[in-house]
């Protein structure tokens, strides 16, 4: 008698291909058709080759968002693997309060963007936030936060550096994955604590904060959409106003969905240069 | 420089939560003299690992102090103590060279660049790692890997070293050969090693003088040849000695009133016919290893296990008598103390 059959692992995955297919691959697919089409969302998309591209590079708007945007990423992807991998290393340990700690780093991961944006707006409030009036109670004077155009995009990073749940319960993983006797041993050596930080415990850690830094930089350029739209509405004076938010303009305010998928396909294009460059550097530094 | 410990305890309260405190030490004293190649040896949960971390300063003694070279080091850092360690799984960093492993204390002490190059090319010289200075330890044999761990401990100029089963990753030929080179490495430095290991050979055939450990207290100290003649409990008695010492039980005084346990090492038996003999048992078992036997003898006191060579071992099921001289008998008493 012979065994029944088992279902193959490709049958398994097809409930996730169809997945992929109905929301990424048939998505990415319309992109790339519609951004070489005139396509306001009523006629039929007419082609228009490369148009639309020769439009976004001759407007102002579109160097503004870009500018914008990297400025954000270089802002944003440091504070937050460095949020990451301190919180983890102040947290690995088991100590009293340290799970109800660790639990609390993950949490604004898990509150709604848009409330999470919401809670934000009140934080970051002029009159009775909760940091101004903080700071203004040790005696320093509180920038105002979401008016003044050179600290209102350092706000929007900031306020995704508490959004790091994820990068935190990696670099957690990865700390309790070095050896205890590893530092037992550094400290009979005599290593003082920076000493074995710098020696031990980030050379070991930075191949994944090598790769953590990269899919920050994917995150990044993408995740400033909802604090831009309901904290600062991409002011003041266009100062977070972030590529996704000039999408988002063009294709839905004002219809120019070709213009848009144009826009979103250099998004992708532009993305995907900077992680291929970081992971050659990664490869050519060793670290992944 | 001596290493030396007075009443140490250590209590570990929760070692699987909610279970029964564990008492890892229970109030030791020790001292290894200057110079001296000092075995702690015990079967493990002895409490041997938690007594060199506590001279190490790894483990915090819940009471009683660590002296090494007079001074009390009980409350001093690790890194302040002067001791090296080498862990049982080397504890390299695998990141870093060869060189830059065994260079790590003195960089982490800011030793001048100059001194350091000098005295990593001396270690590794005298341990034969120079063709590996560049390699990282994963490119490394088991071998190799200890030599590194060594040589890390060796280049520091420490007071004293500690050493936590460092032989038992490698296989057994190996082994066999670095211990006599810790052993030769040892003599020539001339500094005091605590080297704490559960494997008896190792103990007896290293050691200037043996610790026997048991559930967190001292059983015995002394020479291995002092612990081997004249064990100071059925314990030690059995712990030493392949096949250990057979035990049987008998009573010593006159009127018989008296319980004790007797011991006789398998090499000090000897077998024969029944005629004058002590015993007389039946032959269960004969293993033969190379040119000796050992003879498993079911007698009425117990078995007993005997080393005859080969030639002379009786074979299966025969009945013997079995013989020993009565100088060669430890006695132990009801609490199976040595009497």
């Amino acid at each position: 008698m012979s065994l029944r059959s088992r279902p193959t692992p490709a049958f398994l995955a097809w409930p996730y291909l169809v997945g992929i297919v109905l929301l990424v691959v048939i998505p990415v697919g319309g992109t790339l058709y519609l951004a070489f089409t005139e396509y306001f969302g009523i006629e039929a998309p007419t082609f228009i080759g490369l148009d639309n591209f020769g439009r976004m590079l001759a407007s102002d708007r579109f160097w503004t968002a870009l500018g914008n945007s990297s400025i954000y990423v270089l802002i944003a992807v440091p504070l937050r693997v460095a949020g990451a991998v301190g919180l983890a290393l102040l947290l690995h340990t088991r100590s009293a309060g340290s799970s109800a700690a660790r639990t609390a780093v993950f949490l604004p991961t898990v509150v709604p963007d848009v409330a999470y944006a919401l809670l934000w707006l009140y934080i970051f409030n002029p009159l009775f936030g909760p940091l101004t009036l903080g700071l203004e109670a040790v005696g320093i004077s509180s920038p105002e936060w979401l008016v003044d155009p050179a600290t209102a995009r350092f706000s929007v990073a900031l306020m995704s550096a508490f959004q790091i749940g994820e990068g935190f319960v990696i670099a957690l993983a990865v700390r309790r994955s070095i050896p205890n006797h590893l530092y037992e041993s550094a400290a009979v050596d005599g290593a003082s604590p920076w000493f074995t930080l710098s020696r031990v415990t980030l050379p070991l850690m930075l191949p994944v904060l090598a790769l953590l830094a990269l899919r920050d930089v994917i995150i990044s350029f993408q995740a400033n959409f909802v604090p831009a739209l309901i904290v600062t509405e991409g002011g003041p004076r266009l100062a977070t106003f972030f590529l996704p938010l000039y999408v988002y303009r063009e294709g839905f305010r004002y219809g120019r969905l070709g213009y848009a998928a144009a826009v979103t396909l250099t998004m992708f294009v532009i993305t995907a240069v900077v992680v291929v460059i970081q992971y050659r550097l990664a490869r050519r530094w060793r670290l992944v | 420089m001596s290493v030396a410990v007075r009443g140490l305890r250590k209590i570990y309260s929760e070692p699987h939560r909610n279970g029964p405190p564990v008492v890892a030490l229970g109030g030791v004293n020790l001292e290894g003299h200057p110079g001296e190649l000092l075995v702690v040896v015990g079967p493990s949960g002895s409490g041997k690992s938690t007594l060199l971390r506590c001279i190490a300063g790894l483990e915090k003694p819940d009471s009683g102090s660590v002296f090494i070279a007079s001074r009390d080091v009980t409350s001093v850092r690790p890194g302040d103590r002067d001791v090296a360690m080498v862990f049982q799984e080397y504890a390299l960093y695998p990141h870093v060279s060869v060189s830059g492993n065994i260079s790590f204390g003195l960089r982490a002490r800011k030793v001048a660049p100059i001194e350091i190059a000098k005295r990593v090319a001396s270690t590794a010289e005298l341990l034969g790692l120079g063709d590996l200075l560049h390699r990282k330890p994963p490119e490394l044999s088991g071998g190799e890997r200890q030599r590194v761990a060594l040589a890390r401990a060796i280049v520091r100029h420490p007071q004293a070293f500690l050493l936590d089963e460092p032989l038992s990753n490698l296989d057994a030929e190996l082994r066999a050969r670095t211990r006599a080179d810790i052993r030769s490495l040892q003599r020539d430095l001339g500094k005091t090693m605590i080297y704490v290991t559960h494997d008896q050979v190792e103990a007896m055939t290293m050691g200037d003088r043996v610790a026997v450990l048991r559930s967190g207290n001292l059983e015995q100290i002394g020479t291995p040849i002092d612990i081997y003649d004249r064990p100071a409990n059925t314990f030690v008695g059995s712990f030493f000695g392949s096949p250990p010492m057979n035990m049987f039980p008998a009573s010593i005084s006159p009127d018989h009133s008296r319980a004790a346990t007797l011991g006789v090492r398998p090499e000090d038996v000897t077998i024969g016919g029944h005629d004058f003999a002590k015993l007389i048992g039946e032959v269960t078992l004969v293993e033969t290893i190379g040119a000796e036997a050992i003879v498993h003898v079911t007698a009425d006191h117990g078995r007993f296990l005997i080393k005859a060579p080969r030639d002379a071992a009786p074979t299966l099921t025969d009945r013997v008598g079995l013989n020993f001289n009565n100088r060669s008998v430890h006695a132990f008493d009801a609490e199976g103390r040595r009497m």
